[in-house]
């Protein structure tokens, strides 16, 4: 609109139209448009030649006028930047209004539903998909945390030859050659060895690859596969089937050395059914009982009823024991068992146990069910099914449903033999990473230099793309279309939301790629597989936009992947039972001998250290030991002491670790040790995923690779270990080094996290009171109490009787509110920003303990101790009773840090946003635009996600509305938690979840007698624990 | 003129009949001018390296803040529980020495204690320093300096007005009225020996500057008497603010619910302690002081034993105060504040209090001994450690209390960084700058306070006819 205009006379300020006096016609058309106006406009910027301003200024004269009542001068000091608003808007596309997309894709092994929230074209933030299966709505930590993977700065960017950049021009011309040769040959001496991709289009192209390549070879690893409990089936004449656990109608759920709330398969919706069977609301006092008997404390073994800590070489024993029990107390063995039935044996597993759990399986038959975890043998896997089916839990909580997966796929162990006995000429590799995370006895890393040609995709330029001679850039899920099939046949559509971000193509595209050069397009290719359904044409779109398929889903992916359309298969199976007899016990199912024994775990923050680039998963603390950014070799306190290492205790964060050396069959291993009280006695538990050579500048440095310690025979414990200490120490960070509620050995416990037994909470369900240090009566206020009581009045509770401490609330906050990662020292000097955290305390004995977590957030407290000391008024209560922060106004004085008595402010000690989004300019993409990105200086915290409460309301009042609808606000960590203990809502609304949850008899709030008035309050935590045990 | 030449000895000797002579030496008016200007003519060797020092430590100040203003606070050593370390310990810890000058010069002044002539002007001279640098910790410790304004009520555009529930707020009022009304004190005290200044100095800037500074005081008769009332209505003032400020920045503590700084004891036993620090920090600066610049007669050893037992007063009521804290957090039955309590002694960060204890509390029961505290080197020792205590002192109330509150999870240790201990030490060095600029152009002694405590003061007085004894009691002034 306005040009600048030459300046010949020199720069001349004027600031109104009677200093161009000698002009009559600008003084004219002055008084009849807007004289005021034009008196205060100012052309400061503006030359001077009077024929200049009439030809340039007329123009913005008259849109002053048009616009008086403005302030011209601000206008007038706009830049002079051309923007283009749409001229057409996009359908559905308001600006400032995110969209919502459905999705589906595995993630660190688990299938999940999504909704994936899209602001302008950029994917920032996950939800579970209600409607899926496998979600219901929720979601775990590493699906929260792969938008952080889409904008990872260290994705691979461009295919890779020889470790150099290359084109995919190049790529294309090899590959095109280099495959038309081989299809020539037969395909003899190709392997294609994948991380487990449950897509009905993955597998149909893994099909066609093999009918393309009649010599190809199909191997399959994956860490964070369940493929021991393939096997064990396998083993009961189930090959191809899986169990899917029904925890809905489980009474009694023993969990042996299986963390089904945290790492396994299917954790989502465990957690959820197992949360729901302990739901102690309503009036209702039942609850689902579960015994965890396990090395590790895992986060299931934190929510265990009883739980026994065992050697994972000792837990095979101990089922069967469990077993001969149930099976001499007059349970009938499935037919064709009794050859297992004859060689079970007590053992010398611990008597009381064994009864007891016997006992309680056998009196819920039906309603029981028994998990084993990925670390057990496939022997301890087949007792499980054998012990369901006699317990008549197969058909009832345990269901029996095809794998998604390569049928007839070989191991990892079989294509090390293939590659030395010569066999492999081109070896593709499709996601994992078997150069660095194979068992170390494969020496995998130099099996590859033997094959001719190796190609890997990945997400990342990782240590096997290093080796490789072809690296294939990958694209996130987020980036290409795709479809996945959940374990109980459930598939959806893997819809992207964004155009790659970098030039990187899928895993299916580019298998179709090699398989047939000309075809490519991940859409096509999809839409392809799915076009074998009759309601294709009419149902996609509808599949594609609800994020789930209808219909009988397994029979359409058997029908895809190539095998035989099974009928519904009969709720019990035929069993063959014969591969257990003559396999039980196995060797590592026996009890092994010697003096230590080392368990690998799959990691809670990072997994198999696929996610070890993500500062998120990095700076989340470990559920139970609280540790960030390493991992070290986990010791119980008896153990430390009989081995004379630990690390120190006190109250510091940093904690100096001593290092130590451990031994396990000729392979060592250099790490810190850190005394984890939950551990059982003489076992080192290694966490995995650590230690990463090239997994990015995150991963870099952070923790120590356990996978050399890995053998094929020993793949995740092993007995005979050693363990002597080295010469050296090593600063751990753990978040909370003070693990108790009693402030010193001798004091009382603080009434933070209260706990009763189910038979105590029966007979006093007002236990909590118990625990209040002050009578209610006695607290009062000098003041008048806040008058919070009309319109919205915001409040949550937490129930800790079904969080399970999975972190996924913590990640989703970081997610929703742009919370920086700040890096191990400054964790270490106890500057992590966490809004919502995870409290752990253990209660009992340090020997045998157990642990309990309380999700802390800010409390929202009526007679916040923050909001009077704060010099400025930075923050304020607001009239629905939120404790809201004005980041604008905060100086800085980090008193209300100070007053506040759950310490969940968090202060910018530095400009933690400036040094990321300098760092990792991608991450800023990931920003929620709703949420305000601190700066350095200002105190931050949990705002109960006042941009979706603004949200909501703006929404009710559009629809004439003053009140929002319950449920229409859902805070980030309430959405995401998979087991519904986060509950949010109006306090006003009767009617509402978080009104009639605040009337429960577990209700209280924590530090009550400071007369808070905490908007957060929490439901007690019970737990089921057998009597018999006690 | 002759004069009776007193010595140490009278002046120890407790007579029931006379009071001590305040000026020893056989000074009259004329030579307690000289005694008082001669280090302004001639400093001597030790000034310039003292003074280069101090600007070097000041130096050192200026790039510890300028690097924290740089690069934010996280180059301290706070973490999330303890978001309150060593600024604020070193700000309390110096309104705290802040506190004597003020003391000395107001309530001394009111009770009509003679003896503070000697010692005012160099303590209000300290307490005005001292108070300098305890505002530049509160200034820099905030996450955003560049926006501290918005803590004073100035009208503005945004609407913002600050929070005056907020002690902090209290703290800015309560800090900058006390520094404003000592240097209208100190100030006010100063202009008759500026006069004196103006009028003996032989260079023509030093003249003018000290004329103008002077406002043109010419000790006529309207002028004393409107100097005396004025010097009166500001002691006046002055009194209650030295119970105040203490008080109020006891607030920033008692007011918040942290176990260990919500009690109600904190402004008397704040109080004391800052009398106690001040005295120590007084005791530090002026014995050494004395020497150096030859005022012996004028800051006596008299001086130094009244000051002791002010120290072991106070100290004894801070001792006090810690076995009540103790006392009440055990039998108030509340279960956080004992052990709030009972782990500063005994938990972490226990060498931090049994340096306090032995500092604070054992250290000046020294000084129930004559002996002791009539021996300046004693004295000076034990001053040191009272100025180690009292640092101590709110490192210990500040950090313990914040690193182990009420929520077990959230508790760190707190260790300072190289930055914490540079802007500690620097602020050493704006503290000695100004003090060394201060003996360096201003009479350290207050020239004609001192004098009219002298027996020559007396109308009645007789040179020739004076006896020792007689003239003292002459000359005893006030104690009608």
């Amino acid at each position: 609109m306005k040009t600048p205009i030459p300046n010949k006379a020199g720069k001349a300020h004027w600031r109104s139209v009677e200093e161009l006096r000698d002009s009559p016609s600008l003084d004219r058309i002055a008084e009849l448009e807007s004289p005021q106006g034009a008196r205060e406009f100012e052309l400061a910027q503006i030359g001077a030649t009077r024929r200049g301003f009439l030809g340039g200024g007329l123009a913005s004269l008259g849109a002053v006028a048009a616009l008086s009542g403005c302030n011209v001068v601000e206008m007038a000091r706009k830049p002079k930047e051309k923007i283009v608003p749409y001229g057409n808007r996009p359908e559905d596309l308001v600006p400032g209004r995110p969209l919502h997309f459905a999705t589906a894709a595995s993630v660190g092994g688990q299938v999940l539903g999504m909704l994936v929230e899209s602001q302008d074209g950029r994917p920032t933030k996950v939800e579970g998909n209600p409607d899926h299966p496998a979600s219901r709505g929720a979601t775990d930590v590493f699906a929260q945390a792969t938008v952080a993977q889409l904008y990872d700065d260290d994705r691979s960017r461009t295919p890779r030859q020889a470790g150099r950049d290359a084109s995919w021009q190049s790529w294309d011309a090899f590959a095109g050659k280099h495959f038309a040769d081989l299809r020539a040959a037969g395909g003899a001496g190709l392997a294609l060895l994948c991380e487990q991709i449950p897509s009905p289009t993955w597998l149909r192209l893994v099909g066609e690859l093999r009918t393309a390549f009649p010599g190809a070879k199909v191997y399959t690893h994956d860490l964070a596969h369940d493929a021991h409990a393939a096997a064990g089936a396998a083993l009961v004449g189930l090959t191809g089937k899986r169990a899917v656990s029904d925890l809905t109608r489980a009474r009694v759920i023993a969990a042996l050395d299986s963390d089904f709330l945290g790492t396994e398969n299917e954790r989502t919706r465990l957690s959820m059914e197992f949360a729901d069977g302990r739901r102690l609301v309503d009036g209702r006092t039942e609850s689902n009982r579960l015994y965890v008997v396990e090395p590790s404390f895992s986060i299931t073994g934190a929510m265990a009823d009883n739980r026994l800590r065992l050697p994972a070489s000792k837990v095979g024993a101990f089922l069967g024991a469990v077993a001969a029990k149930v099976f001499s107390s007059g349970v009938q063995a499935p037919a064709g068992a009794d050859a297992v039935v004859a060689k079970l044996a007590g053992g010398d597993a611990d008597p009381r146990w064994v009864d007891a759990l016997a006992r309680d399986l056998v009196a819920h038959r039906g309603a029981s069910v028994v998990l084993v975890g990925y670390r057990q043998p496939p022997e301890v896997h087949a007792l499980a099914w054998l012990l369901n089916a006699a317990l008549d839990a197969v058909g009832a909580t345990v269901k029996v449903e095809p794998r998604a997966e390569v049928p007839g796929a070989g191991s990892l162990e079989d294509l090390a033999k293939a590659i030395g006995a010569g066999e492999v000429k081109t070896l593709l590799m499709v996601g994992g990473n078997p150069a660095w995370d194979a068992p170390a006895d494969l020496g995998f890393g130099a099996l590859m230099a033997k094959v001719g040609t190796t190609i890997h995709v990945s997400y990342y330029a990782d240590e096997t793309s290093a080796r490789a001679t072809w690296h294939v850039p990958r694209s996130h899920f987020m980036e290409a279309w795709g479809d996945v099939t959940a374990p109980d046949g459930t598939a959806a559509i893997q819809q992207p939301l964004i155009a790659p971000l970098f030039d990187t193509r899928s895993e299916i595209e580019t298998l179709s790629g090699i398989i047939a050069p000309e075809r490519g397009a991940g859409y096509d290719l999809v839409r392809a597989t799915w076009a074998a359904r009759p309601d294709f044409a009419d149902r996609w779109d509808n599949w594609v936009e609800a994020g789930v398929i209808e219909g009988a889903p397994a029979a359409a992916v058997a029908a895809v992947a190539g095998s035989t359309p099974a009928a519904a298969p009969p709720a019990v199976p035929a069993f063959d039972w014969s591969g257990l007899a003559s396999s039980w016990p196995g060797a590592s199912a026996s009890g092994g001998s010697g003096d230590l024994e080392v368990v690998f775990a799959l990691d809670p923050s990072v997994l198999d250290g696929r996610f070890a680039n993500l500062g998120w998963l990095q700076e989340l603390p470990d559920p139970l030991t609280k540790l960030t950014w390493d991992n070290a070799a986990l010791l119980s306190p008896a153990t430390a002491r009989r081995l004379g290492v630990g690390n120190s205790q006190g109250i510091s964060i940093g904690s100096k670790a001593d290092v130590v050396k451990i031994e396990v069959d000729g392979r060592s291993l250099a790490i810190p040790v850190f005394v984890a009280p939950g551990t059982a006695d003489d076992v080192v538990v290694l966490p995995l995923g650590y230690g990463r050579e090239q997994g990015g500048r995150t991963a870099a440095g952070a923790g120590f690779n356990a996978y050399g310690l890995r053998s094929t025979k020993a793949p995740w414990f092993a007995t005979g270990a050693s363990l002597a200490q080295i010469k050296g120490s090593y600063l751990l960070a753990s978040t909370q080094d003070h693990g108790r509620m009693e402030p010193r050995e001798g004091w009382k416990s603080r009434p933070i996290v209260r706990e009763a037994t189910l038979e105590e909470y029966g007979k006093e369900p007002t236990f909590v009171e118990k625990g209040e240090v002050m009578e209610a009566s006695h607290i009062k206020s000098l003041w008048e109490d806040p008058n919070e009581t009309g319109g919205l009045q915001w409040g949550m509770t937490i129930d800790l009787s079904t969080c399970t401490g999975c972190g996924a609330c913590s990640v989703a906050c970081q997610a929703e509110n742009n919370i920086m990662v700040v890096g191990k020292d400054r964790v270490m000097n106890g500057r992590e920003i966490s809004w919502i955290r995870l409290d752990r305390y253990f209660t009992g004995s340090e020997d045998d303990p157990e642990a309990v977590v309380q999700p802390l957030g800010c409390a929202h407290c009526a007679t916040a101790p923050c909001e009077g000391v704060c010099p400025v008024g930075a923050t304020i209560h607001s009239p629905e009773g939120l404790n809201d922060m004005a980041y604008n106004r905060c100086i800085g004085t980090r008193y209300c840090a100070n007053n506040c008595p759950f310490k969940v402010r968090r202060f910018n000690f530095f400009a933690f946003a400036r040094e990321t989004d300098e760092a990792r300019p991608l991450s800023v993409l990931q920003r929620n635009p709703d949420v305000t990105v601190r700066f350095r200086g200002v105190m931050e915290k949990c705002t109960y996600c006042v941009q979706r409460i603004n949200q909501a309301k703006v929404a009710a009042h559009v629809r004439g509305k003053d009140k929002v609808q319950d449920g229409a606000v859902a805070t980030a960590c309430e959405q995401v938690c998979p087991t519904r203990a986060i509950v949010f809502g109006d306090l006003n609304d009767p009617e509402s979840r978080v009104a009639k949850l605040k009337k429960e008899p577990r209700n209280y709030g924590v530090f009550a007698e400071l007369n808070l008035q905490a908007r957060t309050t929490f439901l007690a935590k019970v737990r089921n624990p057998n009597p018999e045990l006690a | 003129m002759a004069t009776t030449v007193y010595t140490e000895a009278d002046q120890l000797e407790e007579r029931l009949d006379q009071r001590a002579p305040l000026v020893l030496g056989g000074n009259d008016f004329h030579s307690v001018t000289e005694l008082v200007a001669r280090p302004i003519d001639r400093p001597g060797n030790m000034w310039w390296p003292a003074f280069l020092v101090s600007l070097t430590l000041l130096g050192v100040y200026g790039v510890a803040v300028a690097y924290l203003v740089w690069e934010g606070v996280g180059i301290w050593g706070l973490n999330n529980p303890v978001d309150w370390g060593w600024a604020i310990v070193n700000f309390v810890f110096w309104v705290g020495i802040g506190h004597a000058g003020t003391l000395i010069s107001a309530i001394l002044f009111l009770f009509r204690q003679k003896w503070r002539t000697g010692i005012n002007r160099a303590a209000e001279a300290m307490t005005l320093f001292a108070v300098a640098c305890a505002l530049s910790f509160p200034t820099i410790h905030v996450g955003r300096v560049w926006l501290l304004y918005w803590v004073f009520p100035i009208p503005n555009q945004m609407a913002a007005w600050p929070n005056f529930r907020s002690p902090l707020l209290w703290d800015v009022f309560a800090v900058s009225i006390y520094g404003t009304v000592s240097l209208l004190f100190w100030y006010t005290g100063l202009i008759p020996d500026l006069a004196t200044m103006r009028d003996r100095a032989k260079g023509a800037l030093a003249r003018k500057l000290y004329g103008f500074f002077a406002l043109g005081w010419r000790g006529s008769q309207r002028h004393w008497q409107n100097y005396e009332s004025a010097y009166l209505i500001l002691a006046g003032v002055s009194t209650p603010l030295v119970l105040s400020v203490h008080t109020i920045v006891s607030f920033d503590f008692a007011v918040s619910q942290i176990p260990g700084w919500h009690t109600t004891i904190f402004p008397p036993y704040f109080v004391a302690g800052a009398i106690f620090s001040g005295f120590g920090m007084v005791l530090t600066l002026l014995i050494p002081s004395r020497i150096i610049f030859g005022l012996k007669d004028l800051i006596t050893v008299r001086h130094i034993e009244n000051m002791a037992k002010i120290c072991l007063l106070t100290g004894t009521m801070v001792g006090y105060a810690y076995a009540m804290e103790f006392f009440i957090a055990w039998y108030s039955g509340n279960p956080y504040e004992s052990f709030a309590f009972f782990n500063r002694a005994f938990g972490p960060y226990s060498w931090a209090y049994w340096t306090m204890i032995s500092c604070n509390v054992i250290s000046p029961q020294f000084f129930w001994f004559k002996k002791l505290r009539t021996n300046p080197l004693f004295v000076f020792i034990i001053s040191i450690f009272i100025n180690i205590g009292m640092w101590f002192e709110r490192f210990v109330i500040a950090v313990t209390s914040l690193a182990t509150d009420f929520l077990p999870s959230s508790w760190d240790y707190y260790s300072p960084t190289i930055w914490d201990v540079a802007s500690f030490i620097g602020s050493f060095g704006l503290f000695f700058t100004l003090f060394t600029l201060f003996v360096r152009f201003v009479p350290m002694v207050a020239i004609a306070e001192v004098k009219t405590v002298m027996p020559q003061a007396d109308p009645h007085h007789h040179p020739a006819a004076a006896s020792k004894h007689g003239a003292t009691v002459a000359a005893r002034g006030g104690a009608h």
